[in-house]
Parts: C-alpha cells; sequence; structure tokens
C-alpha cells in the first residue's frame, strides 16, 4: 500500500493541503513523480536520492511512483522534498509508521547534503494546516518563526533530514533550536521621519489630507526638489496597522518569497516604488507561478510611481481595475490566483519636458507641456484626488525654518481624521474613506450650503472644472473637514480643496486650444 | 478649371515670376495649357527648352491625380484670379499662382502678422496673448505660423478671443508639424484657415519655410517680431516684410534675453519700431477710435504721448475696488515686496497670521481674481505696476 504524508501547496495568498503519495512498483529502477508538477518539483527526485544517500538511508531501487493529489491543480515549489523523502522512507519501511502520520505536515526544501532549507510560503501554510485541523507541521529552522505566528499549531524546526527522521522514530525529542537575536526594532521606518522634510509645511497639509482621506495624490515638481523624499515617508503617517492587516501583508510576502524578517509579522505598512520601466506583469502580478505583483506587495501601503509619465500608458491602464476592486485576479487556463491590492497611489512627475515649468528658465510650449502630460492614461489622473506642486526648498532660507512636524504628530491628526470617517462609514459596503465614497455617497454626506457652495459655483464658472472634478473637490473638503472633527463642510473646507488641484487649475490658464 | 491650375503650378521650371507672365499673356491657366509653341516662345524668360519641356509635359494625368488628393484632404485652391486673393499680395511679383487652404477665406484676409522665437520666455507668451487678443477684439485677422511658442500662441489667442485667424504652412495644408498642434489645427480651420503653397502631402523640410515666411510677412500689413535670436527664422520674415514695405514692429526686452537679441537688433539697427502697446498694430484709420479728432495719428504716437499704458491681459479685477479681510491684506502686502512671483509654500511660510486661514484666503483671493495663480503653483498679485 502507497505511503501518504502531508504538504501543501500555494494558490495566491493562500495554501491548500496536498497528499503527497508514495508508492513501489518492482521493475527497474525509475522515479516519476505525477500530479501536475512544475519542473522544481520534479527536481525533487535528483535531491531527494542525494540526501537520503548522504543521511544514510537507502533509496529503493526499483520504480517509484509519486504522486501529489489533488492532481488536477498546477502544483509548483521545491518545499515538496521534505514530504517526499519522508515518504520514501515510509514506504521503503525505513521509517516505522509508528505516530500518527496523519497528524504531520512537512514543508521543507532538501539540499543534497540533507539539510533543511526554507521555502516561501510557510505563513499561509501554517493558516491551511491550522484549518486543516493537522496538529504537527515540521518546516526548516530559518521558517520556525513565521510558521508559529499561527497558534494553535505544534510547529517543529530542524536543521537535518536525519534530525526529523530520528525524531519521528521517537528517538530523540524534539528539541527547539536556540531563540537567535532578532533586532528589536523591526520597524522599517524607524530612520525616515517627517521631521526631515524642511520647508515644505504647505504641501505637508495636503499629504496629511491624502493620507486621512485615503486620496490618490499627484506630485508635481522640478527634477531634485524632493518628491521621492516626501513620497517614502507617507507610510510613516498613515495609521497603524491593524492585526488583519498585518496579517494579509504578512502572507502576500511570504508568498512572494520576501519576508526578511522571516517570522514576525509585517506591522510599518508596506512602500513600493517600481521602476518606470517595470513590466504589466511586474506591476500587476503574473508569471509562470502568477504570483503577485508590487501593487500586492503594496497592500493596505502605498505604491509610489516615480516619473508616472515615463510609465507605459498599457502599463498604467491595467491598474484601473485592480484599484476598483481593490483585488487583483491573475488567471491562467487552469486556474486563478486573486490577492488582495487596497493601496494608497501616490505619483510623482516633472511638470513639463524639461521639468521646470512656470520657472524663468522653462522654454516649453504649452502644447508641448500638454502632449507631455496626456502621455499619462487619463483615467489614471482621472483617480488622482489631488494634485500638489512641490517647490524646491531654498537651501538658505532652511535654517530659517522650524525643525519640521514629526510624523507621528501628523499620524495622530490623521488617526483623528480616519475615525471621524470610521463613524460615519460603519456598515456599509466597500467605504472606509473619504477616497472610496461613490457619487451617491458623496452627495450624501457632503451636501454644500451657502458660502461654500457659491465658493464652487464660482470656481466652477472660473476654471471651467468637470463634473467630476467637483466630486473630487467635495471629497478632499470632507477630509479637510474631518480634520477637524467637523460635521458639516465649512466654506474653509472648500476653499482648501479647491487648492489641491494646482495641475487642472494651471491648464485652464494655459494658451491652448 | 481646376484642374489647369494645378497643372501650372506642378510645372517643372516654372516659377512664381514666370508663373503670372503666362497668365498675363494668356488670361487664364487653361488657356496657358492650350497655347502653342509660337506663343510659348514670344513670352520673355520662354527659352527653347523651357518651352520644349512645357510642351512636353501636357499631360494632365498627374494634375488630376492632385486634384483628388487636395479632395480627399478638404482642401481648396486659391488662385491668383480669385477676387478674395488679396490685392496686397497679388500685386507682387513672387505671389504663388496657386495656394492651398483648407477653411475660410474672407475677402478681407489680411491682417497684422505676429511672429517670434519657438522656445519663448513666459513674457513673450504673455505679449503675443495680449496683442492676438486685441487684434482679434478689432476684428484684424492675425497671421501667424502655428509653428512652436510665439506663432501657436498668437494662433491660440486670437481663436479664444473669438477671432479670425490665418496660419501659414510649410508642409503640405492636411500635414500638422508639429504633432501637438493638431487640436489647433482643426480650430483654425474651423474658425478661420491654414494655407501653403505646397501640395498637400508634402512634408515639412527646413528649405521650405522661407517661402511659407514670405506669404506670412505679405499676408501682413504689418508685422510683430515677439521674440528671435539672431539667424531665427521670425528675422527672415521680418527682412522679406521690410522688402515688402510693411512695417515691422518688434517687442523690446532685456539685453541680456538671449531669446531677444534679434528683436532688440532689429531695433537698435532702425530696422523695426519699438512695440509699446497694441494700439500701434491698427490700421491708421482705425486709431481714431481713440483720438477722436480724425485725423491720421498713428498708434506710436497715442502711446509716446502718454495715452496708452500696457496692462497684462489677465489682471481681471481691480482688487482695491473690493474690500480686504485682514489676511487678505497680508498677502498682498506679502506679495508686494518683490517683483517676482512667489510660490505658495513661500507665501505659506511667511504668513503670519492664523495658518488655518491661509489657505481658505488664497483660495477665495485666486477665484476673486485678487491674485494671480502662475504656472508652477506661483502666485502673483494682480493691478499693480506689472513688469511686461
Amino acid at each position: 500500500m502507497a505511503s501518504v504524508v502531508k504538504s501543501f501547496a500555494l494558490a495566491g495568498v493562500d495554501a491548500y493541503p496536498v497528499e503527497v503519495e508514495i508508492d513501489l512498483l518492482g521493475g527497474l529502477p525509475a522515479v516519476s513523480i505525477v500530479g501536475l508538477v512544475d519542473t522544481a518539483v520534479r527536481e525533487a527526485r535528483e535531491r531527494v536520492q542525494a540526501a537520503l544517500r548522504f543521511a544514510g538511508y537507502h533509496f529503493p531501487g526499483e520504480k517509484v511512483v509519486i504522486n501529489l493529489a489533488p492532481g488536477d491543480i498546477k502544483k509548483s515549489g521545491s518545499h515538496f522534498d521534505l514530504a517526499v523523502a519522508v515518504g520514501v522512507l515510509l514506504r521503503s519501511g525505513q521509517l516505522a509508521a509508528n505516530g500518527e502520520p496523519d497528524n504531520f505536515a512537512f514543508a521543507a526544501e532538501l539540499s543534497l547534503n540533507a539539510t533543511l532549507r526554507p521555502c516561501p510560503g510557510v505563513l499561509p501554510m501554517a493558516m491551511a494546516a491550522r484549518a486543516a485541523g493537522i496538529q504537527h507541521f515540521i518546516v526548516s529552522r530559518e521558517n520556525l518563526r513565521e510558521a508559529s505566528l499561527v497558534g494553535g499549531l505544534h510547529v517543529y524546526a530542524f536543521a537535518t533530514l536525519q534530525g526529523v527522521i530520528s525524531f519521528l522514530n521517537g528517538e530523540t525529542p524534539y528539541a527547539p533550536p536556540p531563540e537567535e537575536e532578532m533586532p528589536v526594532e523591526d520597524e522599517d521606518w524607524s530612520s525616515i521621519d517627517f521631521k526631515d522634510v524642511r520647508g515644505q509645511d504647505a504641501l505637508l497639509e495636503y499629504i496629511v489630507i491624502a493620507a486621512a482621506g485615503g486620496h490618490n495624490m499627484l506630485m508635481l515638481g522640478s527634477p531634485g526638489c524632493g518628491k521621492s523624499m516626501v513620497a517614502r515617508r507617507i507610510p510613516t503617517i498613515l495609521p497603524q496597522m491593524s492585526e488583519d492587516e498585518s496579517l494579509e501583508v504578512t502572507k502576500i510576502y511570504s508568498v512572494a518569497g520576501l519576508l526578511r524578517e522571516r517570522g514576525r509579522l509585517i506591522r510599518s505598512r508596506p512602500f513600493r516604488a517600481p521602476h518606470h520601466n517595470a513590466s504589466i506583469s511586474a506591476l500587476i502580478g503574473g508569471g509562470s507561478e502568477a504570483g503577485p505583483g508590487e501593487i500586492s506587495l503594496a497592500h493596505n501601503g502605498v505604491l509610489f510611481l516615480d516619473e508616472i509619465a515615463e510609465f507605459g500608458k498599457k502599463t498604467l491602464d491595467a491598474l484601473r481595475q485592480p484599484m476598483e476592486d481593490r483585488c487583483v485576479n491573475i488567471s491562467r487556463v487552469k486556474y486563478s490566483n486573486s490577492y488582495p491590492c487596497s493601496f494608497m497611489l501616490v505619483a510623482a512627475m516633472n511638470p513639463c519636458p524639461c521639468g521646470y515649468y512656470g520657472q524663468e528658465r522653462c522654454r516649453c510650449s504649452d502644447y508641448e507641456v500638454l502632449k507631455y502630460r496626456h502621455k499619462i492614461s487619463g483615467p489614471i489622473l482621472d483617480r488622482m484626488d489631488i494634485q500638489k506642486y512641490v517647490q524646491p526648498v531654498n537651501f538658505l532660507d532652511l535654517s530659517g525654518h522650524s525643525g519640521g512636524t514629526s510624523s507621528a504628530a501628523l499620524r495622530e491628526r490623521v488617526e483623528y481624521a480616519r475615525e471621524q470617517q470610521r463613524k460615519r462609514f460603519t456598515g456599509l459596503a466597500r467605504v472606509n474613506c473619504n477616497a472610496q465614497m461613490t457619487a451617491a455617497q458623496v452627495k450624501e454626506y457632503c451636501s454644500l450650503e451657502g458660502e461654500g457652495r457659491r465658493l464652487l459655483e464660482r470656481a466652477y464658472e472660473r476654471f471651467h472644472y468637470s463634473a467630476r472634478a467637483f466630486h473630487k473637490f467635495l471629497k478632499v473638503a470632507r477630509t479637510f473637514a474631518d480634520l477637524d472633527g467637523s460635521p458639516h463642510l465649512r466654506r474653509q473646507d472648500v476653499a482648501a480643496a479647491l487648492m489641491a488641484r494646482d495641475m487642472d487649475r494651471e491648464q485652464a490658464g494655459m494658451l491652448v486650444i | 478649371m481646376e484642374i489647369y491650375w494645378l497643372w501650372l503650378s506642378m510645372l517643372p521650371g516654372v516659377g512664381p515670376l514666370l508663373q503670372k507672365k503666362l497668365l498675363e499673356k494668356f488670361g487664364s491657366a487653361a488657356d496657358v495649357y492650350h497655347a502653342g509653341e509660337g506663343e510659348l516662345l514670344n513670352i520673355e524668360g520662354m527659352g527653347e527648352k523651357l518651352t520644349r519641356r512645357l510642351l512636353a509635359a501636357r499631360s494632365l494625368d498627374e494634375a488630376a491625380r492632385m486634384q483628388e488628393k487636395v479632395q480627399r484632404v478638404g482642401a481648396r485652391l486659391l488662385v491668383l484670379t480669385d477676387p478674395i486673393y488679396p490685392s496686397m499680395v497679388k500685386s507682387l511679383p513672387e505671389a504663388p499662382a496657386v495656394l492651398f487652404y483648407r477653411g475660410t477665406m474672407r475677402e478681407q484676409s489680411c491682417g497684422v502678422g505676429i511672429v517670434g522665437a519657438r522656445r519663448c520666455t513666459p513674457y513673450g507668451k504673455e505679449v503675443t496673448r495680449q496683442a492676438a487678443t486685441f487684434l482679434a477684439q478689432h476684428g484684424i485677422p492675425v497671421i501667424s505660423g502655428m509653428a512652436r511658442g510665439i506663432d501657436s500662441y498668437a494662433n491660440t489667442a486670437c481663436l479664444q478671443a473669438g477671432g479670425y485667424t490665418l496660419a501659414f504652412l510649410g508642409c503640405g495644408v492636411d500635414i500638422c508639424y508639429p504633432a501637438e498642434h493638431r487640436d489647433l489645427m482643426e480650430a483654425i480651420v474651423e474658425r478661420g484657415a491654414v494655407l501653403s503653397a505646397y501640395p498637400p502631402g508634402t512634408e515639412a523640410r527646413p528649405e521650405y519655410f522661407p517661402r511659407r515666411n514670405f506669404l506670412i510677412s505679405a499676408w501682413s500689413y504689418r508685422l510683430l517680431v515677439v521674440e528671435a535670436a539672431k539667424k531665427s527664422g521670425s528675422l527672415i520674415t521680418a527682412a522679406l516684410a521690410l522688402d515688402l514695405g510693411r512695417p515691422v514692429l518688434a517687442v523690446p526686452n532685456s539685453i541680456y534675453s538671449r531669446e531677444s537679441t534679434g528683436t532688440n537688433a532689429l531695433i537698435a539697427a532702425g530696422a523695426a519700431s519699438i512695440y509699446l502697446h497694441p494700439q500701434q498694430l491698427l490700421p491708421l484709420t482705425q486709431t481714431v477710435a481713440g483720438g477722436g479728432d480724425g485725423s491720421e495719428r498713428s498708434g506710436t504716437e497715442a502711446v509716446v504721448n502718454g495715452k496708452e499704458r500696457p496692462v497684462a491681459v489677465t489682471a481681471e479685477a481691480a482688487y482695491c475696488a473690493q474690500a480686504l479681510t485682514a489676511p487678505e491684506r497680508e498677502i498682498l502686502d506679502l506679495l508686494a515686496d518683490t517683483d517676482t512671483p512667489r510660490s505658495a509654500e513661500e507665501l505659506a511660510a511667511r504668513f503670519n497670521g492664523d495658518k488655518k486661514y491661509f489657505w481658505e484666503t488664497l483660495a477665495v483671493m485666486v477665484l476673486e481674481g485678487k491674485v494671480e495663480s502662475l504656472p508652477g503653483g506661483r502666485i502673483r498679485s494682480v493691478g499693480r505696476d506689472l513688469k511686461y
């Protein structure tokens, strides 16, 4: 009878249980692995043979069939090695099946020297193990912390295959590896703070608004004026991630194999800044394994597109649907993976081809400027509620400025405004912040009266704003009001919101047809 | 009969001068086509060789193909014998017998030419906007070349003010050069006309531009050169206009401005008068609107006599007429102590009042035209002594 050992396969950010079945069929020595596996799995054949031999075990000299069930879903990854090795030993009688193998699951890659290597996606695997009622999970040492994040599961970590076998045989009791000293501050951003940004107080006001209302933001400015520096600090003022949000982010990073500090929940909001020649698959997700892209890695954090005008139109257009749905489906013929991607989009660009529009040295004609700006996909620009100029800082003046505002102080304001929004939107599906309001909700929550209304009408007449821009002003004004805790939109909220779209205002004044 | 005109315009070795001689002799393009060898040889400038060539080229096939192309791109012909071909141009020996155009040609299509640098400064842009707007408001056609920079601003500002404008191209009228002016070109076709001496399908080439510059100066009874560097196309246009005896005005600028070396030199050489006010662009008979005594006074006199002072067209509200709040007063004061515009960031930093009111105040002031919001997120006061 075939031996059965449990492991997991990844599908998107989730794992599902896989049964690794091994049988010996007699005849000439051969190994075949079936079950819709990819090359990484198939190569387990060589790794396991070498590892078993090195560890002093005997690899059966007959036909070995290895089946990964369910057999109709594509599986990939090298983490099946350990399960295969254990299965072979079980089937060939070198490991007594006196324990309850049903209660064990395995996930680790084997080296030719029979050591256990870490693999990506251990966190979702541990979650799947718990869901499937498996009690014991054996991983490599490097993956121990990550797997232990899931409670209600016995996780064992070993350095070598021999260690695993002697533990399963009941020969040696489990000895947890010594606690490694990990640096305590896991916050990547601890060294990054808004207090380093000086002389940009006016811009900061709008950054706070963007963070508070979840508004996407476009920064315009000449080269070297500090757009990237500002963008990099935006995650530091977003509200603290909840436990659930942290787990979601950690899962994505685990699947992508990017969990650097293995075994620690990611608690700081991600900041991703893909280069402008990134392909659609790199951004959205894809590849042969349909893995997560930058937008999913930026989930619950900030996606920063520097030089957004240099991004391909197609690449940017591909962002539209995921931004709308806040999740992305990567489809293959046989299967499709779904990744969450709820991020705040922050983009930066030069205002014109030379980068110095509006300054004395710029010689770009308005038509050229417009042509340059039209390179950005319109629907994406449409999703930017706030467009602000970043002014070059006068270094001689810097000494006179106050030390800047700390991220902690800004975050406090953001969290206060978010609290107002949470109260307003409780019980409403798919709306967490002002930026996500639908047209009907804008109508309901952003009613305007008296002075504010007159102000907006006036702006409409003067700058010929579109109806869409109108909605954006209202949303931004709502956030301004929330920052003050005001239930109504006041005149100053509308006025401040009217200054939030520098580019639109500028284009209304251009000498173009 | 268009086909004969096309045939005439496509004859090898026959330029505008010879075309005119032929037309004078035979009356129309069709008659030239049917002319015999003896008649042709009688014409001064028609050697034996040229006559033989002309007789050999008596096929209308190519002209028919061209006619089809002209129709396909929606172009029309303006031929020398047309009543709407301006007499001011017709009388010039170099006037082409055939012009291609798209749009509407008015009976009175001559106007004021505005040309200048492709890479112009904000100053040049502002002067152009003001001049073209002024001309549009006075019903005077604006003649330009739809090139980058000053040319396109002149065409655009004129259209925006509801005026009539012509654009002369160095390529076929179906080709948009530069490409970013596609919308502008369509707007000109709709409310004015684009013209070219080159048949449809001709791509722009540097050697085509002098002829187009000639047409701009020919169509202009006055030419305004806004910004021109040394050795620029605008200076060629100015020289051509001077040759035709058309008054040329040049916009003065700082002697250190690279974009204005050519225009300043025109002024220094006495070739161009100094442009100070759009009033100078009006034809002599129209300036009396301001003077009222009916005498022939040029706009320049009115300006020099101190009657006119240029004011930026963007200044649309006299803020002093309105009551100012304290924060508004403060922002205006911050803008007053400097000639250059300030960024909103800088204003915010220097604003001493309650910061809470800063954005509100600024937004309202921009809306009410008490300050002007400039490209690059910068703010400038209006209504004071502006440096134009």
